[in-house]
């Protein structure tokens, strides 16, 4: 067996997939509205503090969370909107010392399997380049099916 | 795969903290890290329990305007 069968795109992203049986539109809507994010991103917590979203590339969204040890914000900048395709934008919470701060990156696709039902992809990685995740993850599946090799050919 | 291959994606590892190196003369010893992979493990946790009650809200918000045309016929 190779080793590398066991990672994913790279060992720090998160992909989750689910089939939503609505329009596709109403999916990629609910991303971009402050009202509904209000309802589905900060539901776990008692009150919400604000949601601000500027939906372009290049625009900036934040998301405040009032929580028992006091606000919590995550923000970041859209990268790429493709209405009723994709989002991707970069995640980064707030820290109290900024430089405790890791930008991440998190992509959302759409994708209409019929009128009235969705496939949602959602994939959270911690390398906040899409350049940078992919030479990590190369490096990762090389090194590791390298090291298989030679821990073979010892044997 | 070439030597200068190798060396690089060692060095990649190491950069990402899932390595480490400790070099004795001419020998480098190479070390997984399990504090790093234990951190990468930890937030992949995080993230996926605030996903999916994220989605789970999600599919309540999304369904909920159907339910109510449901309830008026």
């Amino acid at each position: 067996m190779s080793v590398s069968d066991l990672t994913t795109p790279a060992p720090t992203s998160l992909v989750l997939r689910r089939t939503f049986n609505v329009p596709v539109e109403r999916v990629f809507d609910a991303w971009l509205s402050p009202e509904a994010m209000r309802r589905f991103l900060v539901g776990a917590q008692p009150r919400v503090l604000d949601v601000k979203v500027d939906p372009h590339a290049g625009g900036s969204y934040s998301i405040t969370w009032e929580t028992d040890e006091g606000p919590w914000t995550v923000g970041g900048v859209y990268r790429e909107i493709v209405k009723n395709e994709r989002i991707v934008c970069t995640w980064t919470w707030e820290e109290d010392d900024p430089a405790d701060a890791r930008e991440t990156l998190l992509t959302l696709e759409f994708r209409a399997l019929g009128p009235k039902q969705t496939e949602f992809v959602l994939t959270h990685t911690n390398f906040s380049s899409e350049q940078s995740r992919d030479g990590h993850a190369t490096g990762w599946t090389g090194i590791v099916d390298e090291l298989a090799e030679v821990m073979n050919d010892a044997q | 795969m070439s030597q200068p291959a190798i060396s690089k994606h060692v060095k990649i590892l190491e950069q990402s903290g899932l390595i480490q190196r400790e070099v004795d003369g001419r020998v480098h010893h190479l070390r997984l890290s399990p504090k790093a992979i234990e951190a990468a493990s930890m937030w992949l946790e995080t993230q996926r329990r605030f996903w999916t009650a994220a989605l789970d809200r999600l599919e309540t918000f999304l369904t909920e305007p159907s339910e109510k045309e449901q309830n008026k016929k």
